[in-house]
């Protein structure tokens, strides 16, 4: 055998062996690249069952989420609203406590303006009352004064009258005198107890009856002398009792022997009775 | 005897030994034998977790450690 045929089966041999030893290793090494890739794809399969699920879960919770994320987005326009709202009525409130601050000031000073004019007001009342009182005691004793003078001078004419009627009966009786002496007087008598005396013609007479009238409650006095003694509506006569004045008699209505009228007493305690003398003197 | 290295005396010399078909045949053998060693051993680079020419033969893949360069 030539020395190369030997050399190419040395050769041949190791390179069989190499190649057994090379075929062995990457059918080893494939073999577990295949298993792993096995392996990878069906982890890969349960990971993307499992990311389909989690996205379908993701998909619900991404739809609820938005639901809710619409939901917040309308309440939060809501609470936008309901804020700028607020905003506005707090504006307007401020303005309104800055309005009402003002008008407080002002009512404030319109108090002090107002409480000096009440002190101002309450000291010239004071002053007022003072004066008016001092004017009413002043009028009431004015008015006492004159009920007093009043008093008196009807005290005075019931005397004056009185003494009139006196001194007429004493010129009757004067005149009764001279007559049956013979001896004439120029005087003459009129009336039913009436006297002439420089033109003047005293009255008298007497009440003959005392009533009230129920309408106007007022004391009424019916005396024995009419217009055929010259007495007339509307005539004031005296009314004395043992030669005392009395009170006034107002002629309300006259016939020829009787007349009536009202009985003032000039507010003073004394009663009228029948058979008082009512004198006056008529022209 | 001949077999052996040893001569008869009188016998032929030895025949030099020639190239024939066989040795043709063994060269083709060891030529398609290195070719598939390298293809075996350029896919083995690409398949071994190692690092080096002699990595395609020491170095294998570890079950579910798999590690590709």
């Amino acid at each position: 055998m030539h020395i190369i045929t030997k050399i190419f089966v040395v050769f041949a041999a190791i390179l069989a062996v190499l190649l057994a030893a090379l075929s062995v290793a990457y059918s080893t090494n494939a073999d577990r690249i295949v298993a792993g890739y096995k392996e990878i794809e069906a982890r890969a399969a349960a990971a993307n069952a499992t990311a389909s699920e989690a996205n379908s879960k993701a998909a619900s919770v991404s739809t609820d989420l938005q639901s809710r994320l619409d939901e917040m987005e309308s309440q939060l326009r809501e609470r936008d609203d309901d804020l700028a709202d607020f905003e506005r009525d707090n504006q307007r409130l401020l303005a309104d406590a800055k309005q009402a601050e003002a008008q407080q000031a002002s009512v404030m000073s319109k108090i002090d303006q107002l409480g000096a004019t009440v002190s101002t007001q309450a000291s010239i009342i004071k002053s007022l009352e003072e004066e008016v009182k001092e004017r009413r005691a002043e009028g009431l004793r004015f008015i006492q004064r004159e009920i007093e003078l009043t008093d008196r001078i009807s005290d005075l004419s019931g005397q004056l009258e009185v003494a009139i009627e006196t001194n007429r009966a004493l010129q009757e009786q004067l005149q009764e005198l001279r007559d049956t002496y013979g001896n004439s007087s120029p005087s003459v008598a009129g009336g039913s107890g009436g006297g002439q005396n420089d033109g003047n013609t005293a009255v008298r007479a007497r009440i003959t009856e005392i009533r009230r009238d129920p309408g106007s409650g007022r004391l009424l006095a019916a005396i024995d002398a009419g217009s055929n003694d010259r007495i007339r509506e509307g005539m004031e006569l005296t009314i004395s009792r043992r030669g005392s004045f009395v009170g006034k008699l107002v002629v309300n209505s006259v016939s020829l022997n009787t007349a009536v009228g009202s009985v003032d007493t000039l507010n003073r305690d004394v009663s009228v009775e029948p058979g008082d003398l009512v004198t006056v003197v008529t022209r | 005897m001949s077999q052996l290295g040893m001569h008869m005396p009188g016998a032929m010399g030895p025949r030099k030994a020639t190239m024939n078909v066989y040795t043709g045949l063994l060269f083709l053998a060891v030529v398609c034998l290195g070719a598939a060693c390298f293809v075996v051993w350029q896919n083995g680079m690409k398949l071994t977790p190692g690092e080096g020419a002699a990595a395609p033969l020491t170095e294998l893949q570890q079950p579910g450690r798999i590690k590709l360069k």
